[in-house]
């Protein structure tokens, strides 16, 4: 008897607190902008942890380190990871930031402390419910994955001049790479000091 | 029991804290005035902009790091500037040959 009214009283918490929810959207709608809840923070991080498997979980990298194999990944990163992640593993460009979750500032120890095989997985495999797409095919011996995590494993290690470097591997936007063109065109003195009437991705302040 | 309460109301539950779009602006211009502190240009709009040194200012020329000593009045820049801020971020300098105004001379 008293089961069951523990039961019904926490069905009715559940409605009651779905209905308060339910209203609250419709009134203010949802926005990626929001930053995740701690409730929704361990959850995702509880499921990202139970997606990985045990025997991924210990795998230790198996590409050994070298100056190589770091400027090999840095292009990589560069071209497939940055737009979300940033050059520097900050997660902060406008598509990280704006996404939900958020991409993670990789640098900090929420994502160091992830075990090799559970950087690879995840590089290989994705993350469900947020923008983290599986890169790979899902085996275990991908060797541009395995290269990524020791990228991330050195993110602190990154000079300004590796970062710019990295820059010039982004990908860019017809828009953003026209706006580069007319940049160093005006750099140049090829392009007049009168105004361009070019509209630009980003907002030329004129 | 208790586990399953706590998924479905961590599926329930979802917060709202918005924040800002944020992105850079590029102003391109002359340069009208430099010191340590700050840059003012003439943009390509004829509009008189000073925008905010800081040691989070970088500087480069020809691709290659650059320091704002480099930047003299007279020379084109390209300043990438966070939205809704006067901050410089990237100063970029031109590589042409100063153009002759009569501000250099007042």
């Amino acid at each position: 008897m008293r089961k069951r009214f523990i039961v019904v009283g926490l069905l009715t918490l559940i409605i009651i607190v779905g209905a308060i929810t339910a209203r609250f959207v419709r009134v203010s709608g949802f926005s990626t902008r929001a930053q995740p809840t701690w409730v929704e923070r361990v959850t995702a991080r509880t499921v990202r942890q139970w997606a990985v498997p045990q025997r991924m979980r210990q795998t230790i990298n198996p590409v050994t380190f070298s100056p190589d194999v770091w400027a090999e990944a840095r292009a990589h990163f560069a071209d497939h990871c940055a737009t979300c992640h940033a050059n520097d593993g900050s997660g902060d460009p406008e598509m990280g930031r704006n996404l939900y979750p958020k991409a993670p500032d990789m640098r900090l120890a929420e994502t160091q402390r992830l075990t090799d095989g559970e950087l690879y997985w995840i590089i290989e495999n994705g993350v469900r419910l947020t923008g983290m797409p599986a890169w790979g095919s899902g085996g275990d011996n991908d060797t541009d994955s395995w290269k990524l995590v020791h990228f991330i494993r050195h993110l602190k290690d990154l000079t300004s001049a590796q970062i710019d470097d990295m820059k010039a591997l982004n990908p860019k936007s017809p828009a953003e790479l026209e706006e580069e063109r007319q940049d160093q065109d005006f750099l140049d003195g090829k392009a007049p000091e009168t105004p361009s009437e070019t509209p630009s991705h980003h907002q030329h302040k004129e | 029991m208790k586990r399953l309460v706590i998924l479905v109301l961590s599926m329930v539950v979802i917060g709202t804290v918005a924040f800002a779009h944020e992105g850079n602006e590029h102003v391109r211009g002359v340069v009208t005035a430099i010191s340590a502190q700050s840059i003012t240009v003439q943009t390509t709009a004829k509009k008189t902009t000073t925008l905010t040194l800081s040691d989070k200012t970088t500087f480069k020329q020809a691709g290659k790091v650059a320091h704002v000593t480099d930047i003299k009045v007279g020379e084109r820049v390209v300043i990438d500037v966070p939205e809704h801020t006067t901050r410089a971020l990237l100063i970029q300098i031109g590589t042409a040959a100063p153009a002759v105004h009569n501000w250099r001379f007042t």
